[in-house]
């Protein structure tokens, strides 16, 4: 139901990157509404608007619709904070209903992170996405994404998709 | 050969990108956008070689390339070509695009003219420009 990854299992506790996956892997013609993801981080990590578009409330839950596979964010310390392991919880909210799953991480000091092991499946998902070279500007509190693009395509089903869509607006009735 | 830390890496890329900090140089490098540190002493160094990579990545990813699709073009590439896209950098600095314009002469030249220059000059430039291409095609 909820997955998650990182990028690197240990990152710089000053002026270090990594990137959080969370997949989500639920029965859309199941579920069909909306769902929320929190991601609750422990001080002095930081992380950026999610990289794949999606809305984000005022809570800074990040809203996401019942086919909407995996979420990303860059995680991200600052100033040196204190080393050891830390955990990122991640709750996935859907109508009353609350999963919550946690993901550990090292963060040590720069010298130690020769040794740091790479997720090759997160960082090809990340290499992926178009906004990936652009990361969080925390000077500006400002983040560079393309905006969400959702590919529209007509096979010989179509016509059903329009005509039993609830939001499909046939031309000549009115809303 | 030059040889420079992370930091000193990311001074300089600011300047080119300033979303280019520290953090993106280090990341990049883990997750081998750029090749391996070259070993100086008993220390890994960046290098040059790594500036242009960085300079080219920048170039790429402003022209919409994902990281995946950089990756490739630049594996494919010598140092020579990842060079030359380096060198392009200026080019696609977002006043430089919004500000200039860029004329096509042929299929193999384009001028990127400032506003500073006046409507005759510009027009002189194109002149000769085309002057050229055509005593080379005659």
């Amino acid at each position: 139901m909820l997955d998650l990854k990182l990028a690197k299992t240990r990152m710089e506790n000053e002026e270090g990157m990594n990137h959080l996956w969370v997949r989500l892997d639920r029965d859309e013609t199941v579920e069909t509404q909306k769902s929320e993801i929190q991601i609750r981080l422990p001080k002095g990590l930081y992380r950026s608007p999610n990289l794949n578009g999606y809305v984000e409330d005022e809570r800074e839950h990040i809203v996401v619709e019942a086919h909407d596979q995996d979420v990303i964010v860059e995680i991200f310390t600052q100033d040196a904070i204190p080393c050891g392991e830390m955990t990122i919880a991640v709750s996935l909210l859907t109508a009353g209903t609350t999963v919550i799953k946690e993901i550990s991480l090292q963060v040590v000091e720069e010298d130690e992170m020769d040794s740091v092991e790479i997720d090759e499946q997160v960082v090809q998902r990340v290499k992926a996405l178009s906004s990936a070279a652009a990361s969080f500007d925390a000077e500006t509190n400002s983040v560079s994404y393309q905006p969400r693009i959702r590919e529209q395509r007509v096979n010989e089903f179509s016509y059903l998709e329009k005509k039993y869509r609830v939001d499909y607006k046939h031309e000549g009735v009115q809303p | 050969m030059n040889s420079f830390t992370a930091k000193q890496i990311a001074d300089l890329l600011q300047q080119d990108d300033p979303r280019m900090n520290l953090r993106t140089v280090r990341y990049y490098t883990q997750i081998g956008m750029v090749p391996p540190l070259e070993l100086v002493g008993n220390k890994r160094v960046y290098t040059d070689k790594h500036i242009v990579y960085f300079r080219a990545i920048i170039t790429l990813s402003r022209t919409g390339e994902t990281l995946a699709s950089i990756q490739e073009t630049l594996n494919k590439l010598p140092l020579a070509d990842i060079e030359k896209i380096s060198r392009q950098l200026p080019w696609y600095e977002p006043s430089r695009i919004i500000e200039n314009e860029t004329l096509k002469i042929t299929d193999d030249v384009m001028i990127t003219i400032s506003p500073r220059l006046s409507a005759a000059l510009k027009q002189k430039v194109i002149d000769s420009v085309s002057q050229a291409l055509r005593g080379e095609n005659q």
